[in-house]
């Protein structure tokens, strides 16, 4: 597994049918059955990663919009717009297969990049806000 | 019929002029300290009035199928939705402007749909267009929640969920060829955003007491 979802509070972890040139595509469908379960339930998976990064939703913004991590950094979203948005991998155009879900405020949701490169993403419901993640 | 259209088609014009230079000052007026709150009370009374009248120009001449005119009236209305845009921007930064103006454009998207399926008669796109504005009103308000704490999200959703009817209101008209009933509901269409405006500028100000004098 080159990378895992870890949940907080309210986490959905969509995990979308499709080919992806992202390692993200691979981390995901790597994820065990036993451990997506795991996802869904809100506790934590696998071994933690150090060191962690946070990004803020709010006001239809990913702040910071990019974010310079080293591999292995996990990466924790925090809604705080009162209003669903996703963490979805890729672009508009080229949807990856990776999305996280926040249905409302105070929802978080994390993923950690174990691979270097550069990570793009996106909301599916607001595909005007970009986020990207450099990964060293 | 011809003199209402031409009459239409002027006071759209005059509007979009008179609208130009009062969102140009407004936007640079936000940007200095000290402005009044009855600049930005009135800047943005201007900005959302000039919004209903722009886009009723561009809806009517859609469904009259004057295809030039509702290019002018579309792009005068993405100036003014740009307009706006700077207006959020002056006062929560470039950030929440960037993030505005795709928003608001949005919701102009949806009214275009919404326009297309009167012209063509077409229930399902015009009920779509509907769902799409009412789901819109609750991002709108989910935005403005954020940015400011005075501004619950349900009141903002609310609020322009009445902007969309009336502006649906306009376009139902349009389409009957009644011309009264269209400038009335253009009238009161303009008139609603007063009820947006005065609540955003003064939470605003409730806001940021320091950068608005209290006049």
């Amino acid at each position: 597994m080159k990378g895992h979802w870890r949940s907080a509070a309210v986490l959905t972890a969509s995990v979308l049918a499709g080919s992806s040139p992202l390692h993200a595509h691979e981390d995901c469908d790597d994820i065990p059955q036993k451990q997506r379960a795991v996802v869904a339930s809100g506790e934590s998976v696998g071994p933690r990663s150090q060191p962690a990064a946070a990004v803020t939703i709010q006001l239809c913004q990913y702040q910071p919009g990019q974010l310079e991590i080293k591999a292995g950094t996990t990466v924790t979203w925090v809604n705080q717009d009162d209003i669903r948005h996703t963490v979805t991998l890729g672009t508009p155009e080229r949807q990856e297969n990776v999305s996280l879900d926040f249905p409302a405020k105070g929802a978080t949701a994390s993923y950690t990049f174990d691979r270097p490169g550069v990570y793009e993403y996106f909301c599916d419901r607001h595909p005007a806000m970009r986020g990207q993640i450099h990964v060293q | 019929m011809k003199i209402a259209c031409e009459k239409f088609v002027g006071a759209a014009v005059m509007v979009a002029l008179l609208g130009a230079y009062t969102a140009s000052a407004f936007a640079a007026e936000m940007n200095h300290h000290g402005a009044m709150s009855s600049d930005l009370r009135t800047g943005l009374n201007s900005l959302f009035r000039e919004h209903v009248f722009l886009a009723a120009g561009a809806t009517g001449a859609a469904l009259a199928g004057r295809d030039g005119e509702f290019k002018a009236a579309a792009g005068a209305l993405d100036g003014n939705s740009i307009d706006i845009a700077k207006a959020i921007g002056a006062v929560y930064g470039a950030g929440a402007e960037q993030a505005f103006l795709p928003l608001w454009r949005k919701h102009i998207g949806f009214v275009v749909d919404y326009t297309v399926g009167v012209a063509t008669k077409d229930d399902a796109k015009k009920n779509k267009a509907v769902t799409d504005l009412v789901q819109y009103t609750q991002d709108f308000g989910a935005f403005l929640a954020s940015a400011n704490p005075n501004l619950p999200k349900d009141v903002v959703a609310n609020l322009v969920k009445d902007h969309v009817l009336t502006l649906k209101d306009v376009i139902d008209a349009q389409a009957t060829g009644d011309m009264n009933k269209t400038f009335m509901a253009i009238r009161s269409a303009a008139g609603h955003m007063g009820m947006i405006a005065d609540p955003l500028a003064a939470a605003i100000v409730k806001q940021f007491p320091e950068r608005f004098a209290n006049r």
